[in-house]
């Protein structure tokens, strides 16, 4: 054995190598405050494994990185936690960045001669930071998508070069498949080939000039190994273990209870993935990385493309500036208490712009209130309002990270051109944003609790729940038929149904069950919420079809043979999927209010010509289904 | 590592001018216990073993994925089989259509591979060969020699008989292989040909389904 040992060791020399490495003095012997440079190559291994192994599953382009990481996240053993350690050691990273160069400064350690360290330190500092950046991108989900559109976009504000530097970037115009690929040839490839090259430097010359010893301490001198190795291990434990605890949050908060994060941990552990990027469908809760919130922050102070370069590019690139001056300044006694000063002020800057920027997003959620109280975080309308969209946007994005998972998985799989088919053809994600889109400027869709889709000032129905037993109920009740979330608001106020729900109605009703003609009425529509019921109510909806001409309501209305060209809207299969489709399309037609329209237009009045019509017929068809899901 | 003296510490040809560590007085440090270094290792090794635990488990992913029990499906009708070789069976190659995953893709009705179907004129016998290579997985093609028809592929010059055994030499480690065919009247008085289709693993003498 000893004889091999020997044999390799002549020839490669790799045991002197290895004592060179180990056996390296530590003046005033190991401490805990050496140990940071150690946990940053540790953090930056775990990057390489785990980033390693995510490239063996990542596919980058706009059809396939969201779904692979989806497959990553949601299908893949372990996938999640490769991923959420990939994550969340990205954000260590930079946490130990900062704890790492404050040491430094603090310790004036980056005084002569180790001038060319400290330069590569910071060197190292933008690589990572480059790294965080271009990784954010790369699931292509709403968020990365949306946020690092803002960060290509600042870099348009570079003088003469600004516009070609961006296209460059970007792979052209708009962000697409060679985004995705030069993003992640960065990503994979060049910054970390450069980490790794600067990394080596900047290791080469620590080695050379030692150590910097807090105290000289003869006495106390030991070696590298074990004494500061097993400082050091504790620490990249340390580390690690606050990772880990990161990836599994939602169960040690108790939000997520350990059975079901079990059963499904892609949903609910790990890095969070929002629903697949969507060019058409804008993402107003884009923040960038926690860690690059103060820059985003510190943006909002600057107006107009000259004040927006100053922040942007003058202001960072002279922090870097003085940065990067600092052994030169740390010469004197003074400048080194300038540099220790200096970055001090920048930590408490970056905090509280940091804050700022997290309370002006959660202030209207009541959280964080004590800040109110500084300078620079008072409540004003305009923020409020800010905030109460910022929230509803992450509440949104959280209904549809969570709907696409959904629909995948109904689906049995992805495709071929992409995720976000699924979405742009689901009914239940279409609906709403076609009903705040397209009727929610006249039409509420608030359930009894006022909750749902809110028009500040509904001049028509509200439309939750329509053409359900409930509903007609409620258009039949003397008390709501004229009330603002029936006619109350539209020309019928005054017309003919309401004079009839008023005045002749409660005479009917006495004489004949209004209950078994409400029954009848709402089963035309076939909701697919009512079949059961409409199924065990099928005898006594019989007897209510026959009273549909008792009531009166063929005076006016058409209900199947029966027409005695009243006008008013027909009432065969009044509420179904057709009835519904075509009055939308056009409530004038002569087969619903006829000349009597009041305000509503016609929505997809020529799906021959979809550039006529405010929605497409596909469009038109989720509306309905959504409407007349009743969710 | 033991073994290799250490340098006294006033002896390294480092310099360390200004802020450096300095010329060393003392007698070498201490060198640690074994316990010590027992310690150092174990922590360094945990820490470095789960990210790269994690992400072995990732990459043994497929191990645990198994394709779903193929079902029989239609191919063709009996009567759509060509008289392809003027001899006394009928052949012809089908394709396969069905649903194929590809890891989160779904792919409807795709064409997943082919069959060829024989039998022999007035027989409602068929015979359904996969047309991959039972020895490293090429197409097999026909070829016509003469008046004699036979399965030939032509990566490494296999040949088979019209019912798939292999004509020897060989280099194929089994013959072409048969995948269950059922025939079935329809109420046209045509028949319905289906085929439970299945790969299997190339280059054994056994046939095992690709799972």
């Amino acid at each position: 054995m000893k004889a091999l040992i020997n044999w390799v060791e002549d020839r490669t020399g790799i045991g002197a190598l290895m004592h060179e490495a180990l056996y390296e003095r530590v003046p005033g012997g190991a401490r805990w405050r050496y140990v940071w440079g150690s946990t940053l190559v540790f953090a930056f291994v775990v990057q390489l494994i785990t980033g390693v192994f995510l490239w063996m599953a990542y596919s980058p382009s706009s059809q396939t990185a969201w779904e692979s990481v989806y497959y990553i996240q949601h299908e893949m053993q372990f996938g999640w936690l490769v991923r959420g350690l990939h994550h969340f050691m990205a954000s260590t990273m930079v946490v130990l960045l900062v704890l790492h160069l404050m040491q430094v400064v603090i310790d004036g350690a980056y005084k002569a001669p180790r001038e060319f360290n400290f330069w590569l330190g910071l060197i190292l500092m933008k690589i990572t930071l480059g790294l965080a950046l271009t990784g954010y991108l790369l699931p292509w989900d709403q968020r990365g998508y949306w946020s690092t559109g803002v960060a290509t976009s600042l870099m348009s504000l570079v003088p003469v070069v600004g516009e070609q530097v961006q296209k460059l970037v970007v792979g052209g115009s708009e962000y697409g498949h060679q985004t995705l690929t030069r993003f992640f040839a960065l990503h994979a490839g060049v910054l970390p080939g450069l980490l790794i090259f600067f990394l080596a430097l900047h290791i080469a010359i620590f080695r050379k000039h030692g150590i910097h010893p807090k105290k000289e301490d003869p006495k106390k001198d030991c070696y590298f190994w074990p004494d500061q190795v097993l400082k050091d291990g504790v620490a990249c434990l340390a580390v690690l273990c606050a990772v880990m605890f990161l990836v599994g949050l939602p169960v040690f908060l108790g939000h997520v209870d350990v059975e079901t994060a079990k059963a499904d941990p892609g949903a609910h552990l790990g890095a969070h993935l929002t629903a697949p990027a969507d060019p058409s469908n804008k993402f107003s809760a884009a923040r960038p990385e926690w860690y690059f919130l103060f820059l985003f922050q510190f943006l909002k102070f600057f107006h107009g493309e000259d004040a927006e370069r100053i922040g942007a590019l003058y202001v960072p690139g002279a922090v870097m500036g003085v940065l990067f001056l600092m052994p030169i300044l740390g010469r004197w006694k003074l400048g080194h208490r300038f540099n220790v000063l200096f970055l001090c002020v920048l930590m408490v800057g970056a905090g509280l712009l940091t804050a700022q920027a997290w309370y002006d997003d959660n202030m209207a959620s009541g959280q964080g209130a004590f800040l109110a109280k500084l300078p620079g975080f008072e409540q004003t309308e305009t923020k409020l309002k800010a905030s109460e969209d910022y929230l509803k946007a992450v509440e949104q994005a959280e209904t549809e990270a969570h709907r696409i998972v959904e629909l995948v998985r109904d689906h049995q799989g992805i495709p071929a051109v992409g995720a976000v088919s699924l979405l742009r053809n689901d009914p239940q994600t279409q609906g709403p944003q076609l009903f705040a889109k397209q009727c929610a400027s006249c039409h509420n869709y608030v359930d009894d609790a006022g909750k749902g889709i809110v028009c500040e000032k509904p001049t028509a129905p509200n439309l939750y729940g329509f053409a359900s037993r409930a509903w007609i109920e409620r258009l039949l009740d003397p008390a709501h038929v004229a009330g603002p979330a029936m006619f109350g608001n539209t020309a019928h106020k005054e017309g003919d149904m309401v004079g009839f729900v008023k005045n002749d109605l409660p005479g009917l009703k006495a004489e004949h069950d209004l209950k078994k003609l409400i029954a009848a009425l709402s089963a035309e529509a076939k909701l697919p919420d009512q079949a059961k019921l409409d199924q065990e109510d099928a005898a006594s909806i019989a007897e209510g079809r026959k009273l549909i001409e008792t009531f009166t309501c063929t005076d006016c209305h058409k209900y199947g043979d029966i027409d005695n060209g009243g006008g008013a809207p027909d009432l065969t299969g009044y509420g179904s999927q057709q009835w519904l489709s075509a009055f939308i399309s056009n409530p004038a037609d002569a087969r619903f209010y006829g000349e009597k329209n009041d305000k509503m237009p016609a929505f997809c009045q020529d799906p021959a010509n979809p550039q006529n019509n405010k929605l497409s017929p596909r469009e038109l068809e989720m509306l309905v289904e959504w409407l007349r899901g009743g969710k | 590592m033991d073994d290799i003296p250490v340098a006294p510490l006033h002896d390294s040809p480092r310099s360390k001018p200004g802020g450096g560590a300095g010329p060393a007085k003392s007698a070498e440090p201490p060198r640690r216990s074994f316990f010590y270094k027992f310690l150092a290792g174990v922590i360094g090794a945990a820490a470095g073993a789960v990210p790269a635990a994690a992400g072995v488990l990732m990459y043994l992913d497929p191990l645990r994925r198994t394709k779903a029990a193929s079902k029989a499906q239609p191919v063709t009708t009996l009567d759509a089989i060509p008289d392809a070789t003027g001899g006394d069976v009928l052949i012809g190659q089908f394709p396969i259509v069905a649903d194929r995953m590809d890891a989160w893709n779904l792919y409807p009705n795709e064409r997943i591979g082919s069959v060829y179907l024989v039998v022999p004129k007035g027989s409602k016998e068929v015979k359904a060969l996969n047309t991959i290579c039972p020895h490293l997985g090429c197409a097999v093609d026909t070829q016509r020699t003469g008046e004699e028809t036979k399965f030939y592929c032509p990566c490494h010059t296999s040949s088979f008989t019209l019912d798939g055994e292999r004509i020897m030499p060989c280099v194929a480690p089994r013959s072409m292989d048969e995948l269950q065919c059922t025939v079935t009247p329809r109420k046209d008085g045509r028949f319905d040909v289906a085929v439970v289709y299945q790969n299997f693993l190339p280059g054994l003498e056994e046939r095992k389904v690709k799972s």
